[in-house]
């Protein structure tokens, strides 16, 4: 570096730190709340100033305009705990914002002018109606939650998600709903036209509005993901909330009852739902010819992972399975691998650091590379107990490789098949079966595959099927037990 | 309503007994009240944490552990709204959590937003992954929504159970009085011990109007009759039915609602109708917060005694009751009742004039098996009514007649399932009068099974 700019850059710096600071208070008064997420990004515009990247945990400004792509959703957290989602293609300005903590008044408007948003009361709204603008007719809310969307022909279409009432407005009339799932369209011309109450397909459709179509990046939960555990003091902890009753009947109090009894299992099912995703930067690409070198060392780690951290074998008893199974990287390779390409920076693996490299890239690893090894796993697995997440993902391997392979396999499927074709045709054979999954399209095919792999897998779970590999087994029997 | 088919022949009752009661339910009631305050604490207390956390979810918006205790803490506070949120963004992160789309759909089921909890369930259903436990859970929520979202719906509760008293005919203690004219009136019955069967039924047919609101059409039957061991003429039976629609005026869905009814009842004493009632009213209700509500009611009732020779009693009933609730928090509620009453009857000794007042409180709590997962709620109440009659009576009193009932009482309710149930009672009533021929004291206790669908 040219030591004359260093020395020029200090004071630049000072003075534009000093800048910052006499700019912030400003800024902080006219701050109304905080990127609550955003997937995979959402833009905000302040008052007179350049489009932003809203990322998570970035201050909203009062008037800021949010513009969602035909992809990016995201939420938006108030100071008096209300919470707005937009959809993608969206188009708002959060107007009016007063909020006094110490009496939880205040006022709230924002324009919606495209798209489409969901709206969560917090405080204000207790006392308050929230505003909402849009093409055709003003909005309010009071204590509890609504969804608006504006049509592509100009109408839009106010849902009651739960509020005591959203009113809707127009120049010529008005009317107020208060029941939970009633909605109104309120067209161009003013008229507003009461639609009764939402059906189920009305409620899945609006409930893709906000359905991203991948997780949001969060190294947070990340994190968290990675250093939880089942044992650890932290899980617990977090695996106590949500445990309070939950009436049953919607107004009074008596009982009530939880839906899932242990919470515990909400974060296990989060630490262990082989759907997530998280996206890093540096973590290249899968490759599609075969697994490459990054892909074997994570492989290892996760192998690894499983046979010390969840099963109990010592270091030298899962370096001698990775062996016997063909998967073995030894450790100063892993790390040299996993730092080369950005994924370590302290060139240790922790077991925090191990789950979050394997979380952070996701499974598509597919670090359990035969059925053979999923068998032992699952042999392993069985002294814990019940089934967990991970457990079952080996289990869908297996399945899938014995459909693959197996005639006695793929005979059970079109068994299957068959008997469901014989409610309309006593007659229907194997061959019937066959043609009948022949003749499905790719998508269906696709689906068909997915539903039978899942339906083996789950016969593998409850031990009906055991894929004959004596042979192999015998040859590690001798480390079938953990130290 | 007349007192004259009331007075008998008899026996007193344990006073220590009563006494003891008395104190126990007015210290029961006492006990509930002292608690309001701690509940309003705690409540308080939750809220600033609510708060804090809410503060440091704006810092870190997805810090997960921060997430699910605000989350937690949302739900404890019953601000389910907040705990959806937290959950909704939860889902942003991961589109696919099962466990999450459960406890959505429970959430949005506590706040009576019934379609979106079948659809968080379903969606939770739909993935293999489940297990089945919760999808018998999932299972018993999805039918009650389908019921709960029936244009036509239909609930009730059978209450059947034994039932003992010691005044069970509300008798005075004994049975020979002074009459004006100088002789002596006796009573062909005076307080008589008895035990016997009870069973209560109510009925509710509800049909919904299709509005932009809750409004519907409710249409109320109730059965409650008392069969004595030893003496038939105990034997008491009421009948009712009341139907009307109940409309919103305000547009919040907690707002001012007014129900026009029309009502006609039967009633019969010792195996025998006694008399028919028929009628109308309005009755009103209106939440203030999430702790104070209020409900009223006026009615008028045509009252006509079926046998000829109490023609005289026939008349009008009108009535005029207001209460206020109070809830600190969502396993603790009280509520004041103030009543009015005027009945009018061709017999002037049968007209008079009410007014009186209730206390009551209700507690739950969780059942403390571990196998039921139900509430058990305990019912403390406490009543009194001062009437003044017009005119006396001329064969009985030369004055005229005042007299003030006062009950005490408490239930225990012991739910099992989500149906059955068993409900423990107890019942102490006094009535102090100018004229002892129409006093009494009645201690009655009750063991029932419960049935609700």
């Amino acid at each position: 570096m040219n030591p004359s700019a260093s020395k020029l850059r200090a004071p630049l710096a000072i003075l534009a730190a000093a800048c910052v600071a006499a700019a912030a208070p400003a800024a902080a008064e006219s701050e109304i709340g905080a990127v609550g997420a955003s997937a995979p990004r959402i833009e905000g515009t302040p008052p007179e100033l350049d489009p932003r990247v809203l990322e998570t945990g970035v201050r909203v400004i009062r008037n800021e305009r949010i513009q969602t792509s035909d992809s990016g959703v995201g939420q938006i957290l108030f100071d008096d705990q209300s919470t707005l989602s937009v959809a993608p293609n969206s188009d708002l300005t959060l107007d009016q914002y007063v909020y006094n903590p110490a009496t939880g008044a205040g006022e709230i408007s924002m324009t919606l002018t495209k798209g489409a948003m969901r709206f969560i009361g917090g405080r204000i709204t207790k006392t308050q109606d929230a505003v909402v603008r849009t093409p055709t007719g003003t909005m309010g809310i009071r204590g509890g939650m609504a969804l608006f969307t504006v049509q592509d022909d100009g109408s839009v279409e106010v849902v009651n998600l739960g509020a005591l009432y959203v009113s809707v407005k127009t120049a010529s009339e008005s009317l107020f709903l208060s029941r939970a799932s009633a909605f109104a369209v309120v067209r161009p011309n003013g008229r507003i036209v009461f639609g009764g109450k939402r059906d189920l397909q009305q409620t899945g459709a609006d409930f893709a509005l906000f359905k991203p179509r991948r997780g949001v990046v969060s190294p947070k939960i990340a994190t968290f993901i990675a250093e939880a555990n089942n044992t650890s003091p932290a899980f617990n902890e977090a695996g106590a909330t949500l445990r309070v009753p939950v009436s049953t009947d919607g107004a009074d109090n008596d009982n009530g009852e939880l839906v899932a009894d242990d919470f515990v299992d909400l974060l296990e099912r989060v630490i262990f739902d082989p759907e997530f995703e998280v996206e890093v930067e540096a973590a290249p690409p899968p490759e599609d010819s075969g697994p490459g070198e990054l892909q074997q060392a994570l492989r290892a780690v996760a192998l690894n992972t499983l046979l010390v951290d969840s099963i109990g074998f010592s270091e030298a008893q899962a370096d001698e399975i990775a062996s016997e199974y063909g998967v073995f990287v030894p450790q100063s390779d892993v790390i040299r691998i996993l730092t080369s390409n950005g994924l370590l920076n302290d060139q240790t693996l922790a077991d925090s650091v191990r789950w979050r490299v394997l979380r952070q890239n996701g499974f598509e690893a597919d670090f359990v590379p035969n059925p053979e090894l999923a068998t032992f796993l699952l042999d392993r697995w069985e002294e814990r107990g019940r089934p967990t997440r991970f457990l079952k993902r080996v289990a869908r391997i297996a399945a899938t490789e014995a459909l693959e392979t197996s005639p006695k396999a793929q005979k059970a499927v079109l068994r299957r098949v068959r008997k469901e074709l014989r409610i309309e045709n006593p007659e229907a054979s194997i061959a019937d079966a066959k043609a009948y999954v022949d003749a499905l399209s790719p998508e269906d095919r696709a689906a068909f595959d997915k539903k039978a792999r899942n339906r083996l897998a789950r016969q593998i779970l409850n031990k009906k099927i055991k894929p004959d590999l004596e042979e192999r087994r015998a040859r590690v029997d001798d480390l079938s037990t953990p130290d | 309503m007349s007192d004259r088919r009331m007075p008998r022949r008899g026996a007193g009752a344990g006073a220590g007994a009563s006494v003891a009661l008395l104190s126990a339910t007015l210290l029961s009631l006492a006990a509930l009240l002292f608690a309001a305050p701690a509940e309003a604490q705690s409540k308080a207390e939750l809220s600033a944490r609510q708060e804090a956390l809410y503060q440091d979810l704006l810092a870190s918006p997805d810090d997960p552990r921060i997430m699910f205790e605000y989350a937690r803490v949302s739900a404890e506070l019953e601000n389910f709204e907040g705990a959806i949120s937290t959950l909704q963004r939860l889902l942003l992160f991961q589109p696919n959590n099962t466990a999450a789309k459960v406890e959505l759909g429970a959430l949005y089921f506590a706040i009576g937003s019934y379609t979106i909890s079948e659809q968080y369930f379903r969606e939770a259903l739909a993935a293999p992954e489940l297990d089945n436990s919760t999808r018998i859970r999932i299972g018993s929520f999805l039918a009650e929504i389908e019921r709960r979202t029936a244009t036509n719906r239909f609930e009730g509760e059978v209450i059947l159970g034994a039932i003992a008293s010691t005044n069970a005919g509300f008798s005075p203690s004994t049975s020979e009085f002074s009459a004006v004219d100088g002789g002596t009136i006796t009573l062909d019955s005076a307080e008589q011990e008895d035990a016997g069967l009870r069973l209560r039924v109510s009925l509710l047919h509800s049909y919904d109007l299709q509005r932009p609101n809750d409004d519907r059409w409710d249409t109320e039957i109730d059965f409650d009759g008392r069969v004595y061991e030893d003496s038939a003429s105990l034997n008491f039976a009421a009948a009712s039915i009341r139907t009307g629609p109940e409309l919103s005026v305000d547009p919040s869905i907690t707002g001012l609602k007014v129900r026009p009814f029309a009502e006609a009842g039967v009633y019969s004493s010792d195996d025998r109708i006694t008399f028919y009632t028929v009628g109308g009213g309005a009755e009103a209700r209106a939440a203030f917060d999430d702790q104070w509500s209020a409900s009223g009611e006026i009615r008028a009732l045509w009252r006509a005694f079926a046998a000829t020779e109490d023609d005289q009693f026939d008349g009008v009933e009108s009535r005029g009751v207001a209460s206020l609730r109070y809830a600190p928090g969502r396993n603790l509620a009280f509520r004041a009742t103030g009543l009015v009453e005027r009945e009018d009857a061709q017999f002037s000794g049968g007209r008079s004039t009410a007014g009186g007042g209730q206390l009551s409180g209700v507690f739950a709590y969780d059942a403390p098996i571990a196998d039921i997962r139900q509430k058990w709620v305990i019912d403390v109440t406490a009543r009194a009514i001062y009437r003044r009659f017009d005119a006396p009576d001329p064969e009985i009193e030369t004055g005229v007649r005042d007299q003030v009932d006062m009950a005490v009482g408490a239930s225990h309710r012991f739910q099992l399932t989500e149906a059955w149930g068993v409900l423990a009672e107890i019942d102490y009533q006094i009535r102090e009068a100018s004229n002892k021929i129409y006093e009494f004291r009645a201690l009655t206790g009750g063991l029932s099974a419960s049935f609700r669908f």
